[in-house]
Order: C-alpha cells, then structure tokens, then sequence
C-alpha cells in the first residue's frame, strides 16, 4: 500500500488517520479509491465512509494486514469497503453508518428499499459477529436466562483478542444499472447456507431468523468462502409483492 | 435501548427508546422484571414509535417478553412501530403473533 504523504483530497480530521491509495482504479466520482485507515472511531468511520473516499480500515487487530484481496478489488471495482475489528462492531452503530453510506452511494430514496437494505445489512452483521467470528449458537437465546447467559458469553468472547480482533467486512458494489451487491463477511469457520435455509422457522420463533429475514429482505442471495461471506443482491426498485423471498445466487 | 414506563391506570404503556438488537444489555431483562412486578395490570402495550432499529435477535426478546408476560398473565401488545421496524415486523409476519396497532 502506499501512503499519501501529503493527502491530495481533503483534510482528515484525525491526526491518528491516514489516507491510503490502495488499488489502482477509480472512485464513485472518478477520483482514485482512497481509504482511510485508524483507529475505530464514531467521526473517523463514517469520515471514511463519505465522498471522495471509499472507505474505512480499523487499524486495530492486525491493521493494514486487513487489507485484503477483496478489499483491493472492491475499491479498484468503484465499491465501498468497511473493515472492522469484530470489537469495534460491537460498540459502534455500524448498522447506521453503513446503511446511510450505502443509501448516499446508490442514491437510495427513503422508503422500502432502503428499509430492506439496512435489515438485511443488520442481519448479516449480527450473523457475522455472534455466529461467526464469536462462535455462539444460538439455542441460547430462548428465555430471558438463556439471553443473559448469552450476554455473558459474547462479553467472555469479546475479551479474548483473538476473537475480538477477527474482522468483519461490508463491501458495496454496483452490479449494474439496476442492481447493486452487498457483501459482509466473518473470520469464522463458515456454515452450510442451504442446510440452514432448509430448516423451517416457526413463526413465533425466538432465535434463528436471521437468514430467512435476509432471504425475504433481499432480491438474491448466496455464500462464498465456505460460508464466511454472504453475498446479497439487491434490484433498484420498489416492491408490491411484500412477502416475495429472494432466491438462493 | 431505553425505556420509560407510564402507568395508564388501566394497562402499561411502555416507550422504548433507541436500538433492540444483539447488542441489547440488561436494560430489556431489568424491563421485564419490573413489568412482571405489576400485578394488578393486565395488560401491557409496547410503544416502538421511538425505536430506530430492530434485529432478528432484538425480535426474540419481543416473543421471549411475549411469553413471559403471557405466564404472569400480562397481556402484551406492540403499538406505533415506523420505517424499518414495521418493515421487519411485516417481513416476519409478527402480526401473526402479536395485537399491532399503528
């Protein structure tokens, strides 16, 4: 990666952050693809987050070791890439200041679609930190002591560096005119997508909802890496049909 | 999330303020402890129009209140829920479940 000594786009903010040139390409606005990297902070993440840059690299856990192939090519691709400790998602309001990101770069109106989007994203995410990089079954969460012990659980986890430093990645990207990808993925061991979507939900179910909601949120969806990222696809336009599941990609 | 509870005299309206999600704390266990506290009110009715966001895991702790409040005989019901958390309530169909009212 190099470092812009002297950041040619604006003024960053913190100190403590640096813009970094990580892939040959452009940006949305036709800029090359600067991403911001330091510490996970509120002002700093959604900074990174906002035109001309494309994103936002938590230096915890690892740092710049978090800036992956896929990072490179989603930055090089025009996208949007968030990458964050799995502690850091947890005490920021990821869910927020990526789905305002998300709206701001495909010009999503408020209304249906944009709900659609940021419960899907809040899915994936919760997903991605509870089952994934903290390894916690759901069973747990069926009473309100089964919730506590599993508060209990993931405040445990979440003191284990090696767990609370996993990452956990968003990246956006525009598929084309019509559509755009969302993609989170986790550090953790992965999980069968359709042995999982195959199993029925009661409807008064208290834990294990969380992939049918994204099935019926997005307009298709699917998995890579053995399950550690979840890739959903998103049509640019407003539904009739409420109750209409996306399909498996 | 946070919450303020006024006693109508005759059921709970209970306000919840901010995200229910899987991040939630003890705030929505000490909340149904003291809803079940209220014995002689029967009847208890969740305001969401000050909740910005609900996951799958803050839904569980919906339908977990549901049935705890159902075993102290509380009738509970969810009222004013706006943007993405009457869309998640649509797409889960919790309609089915819960008395929603708009």
């Amino acid at each position: 990666m190099s470092v812009a000594a002297d950041p040619p786009l604006r003024t960053v903010p913190a100190s403590f952050c640096r813009l970094g040139l990580v892939a040959n390409g452009f940006a949305e606005d036709g800029g090359p693809p600067y991403l911001l990297v330091g510490p996970a902070e509120r002002e700093a993440v959604e900074y990174g987050l906002t035109p001309p840059l494309s994103g936002f690299l938590d230096s915890g856990g690892g740092g710049v070791d978090g800036l992956n192939a896929r990072c490179r090519a989603t930055l090089a691709g025009g996208g949007l890439v968030l990458s964050l400790t799995t502690a850091a998602v947890c005490v920021l309001p990821v869910v927020d200041l990526a789905a305002e990101a998300i709206r701001r770069r495909f010009d999503l109106p408020s209304g249906e679609l944009a709900e659609r989007v940021e419960i899907c994203l809040a899915e994936a995410l919760g997903n991605a930190v509870i089952h994934g990089n903290l390894a916690i079954p759901g069973h747990l969460r069926t009473s309100p002591h089964g919730f506590e012990r599993f508060r209990q659980v993931m405040t445990e986890r979440l003191r284990d560096p090696m767990l609370a430093d996993r990452r956990v990645e968003i990246h956006a990207l525009r598929a084309d005119e019509n559509s755009f990808t969302l993609l989170v993925s986790d550090q953790g061991c992965g999980f069968d997508l359709r042995a999982q979507i195959e199993r029925e939900i009661r409807i008064d179910a208290h834990c294990g909802r969380g992939l049918d909601l994204i099935r019926r949120g997005c307009d298709g969806f699917g998995t890579e890496e053995g399950g550690r990222t979840l890739r959903m696809t998103f049509l640019r336009r407003e539904r009739r049909d409420e109750g209409r599941k996306g399909g498996l990609g | 999330m946070h919450y303020r509870i006024e006693d109508t005299g005759q059921d709970l309206l209970v306000h919840l303020e901010g995200q229910l999600n899987f991040g939630a704390d003890r705030v929505f266990h000490d909340l149904l402890a003291e809803l079940t506290d209220y014995h002689d009110r029967r009847r208890v009715r969740l305001d969401l129009s000050g909740l910005s966001h609900i996951d799958s895991v803050g839904l569980g702790l919906l339908y977990i209140a549901r049935e705890d409040l159902d075993a102290a005989g509380i009738h509970l019901s969810l009222s004013q829920p706006r943007d993405n958390v009457l869309r998640m309530l649509e797409l889960t169909e919790a309609s089915e479940t819960f008395e929603i009212t708009r």
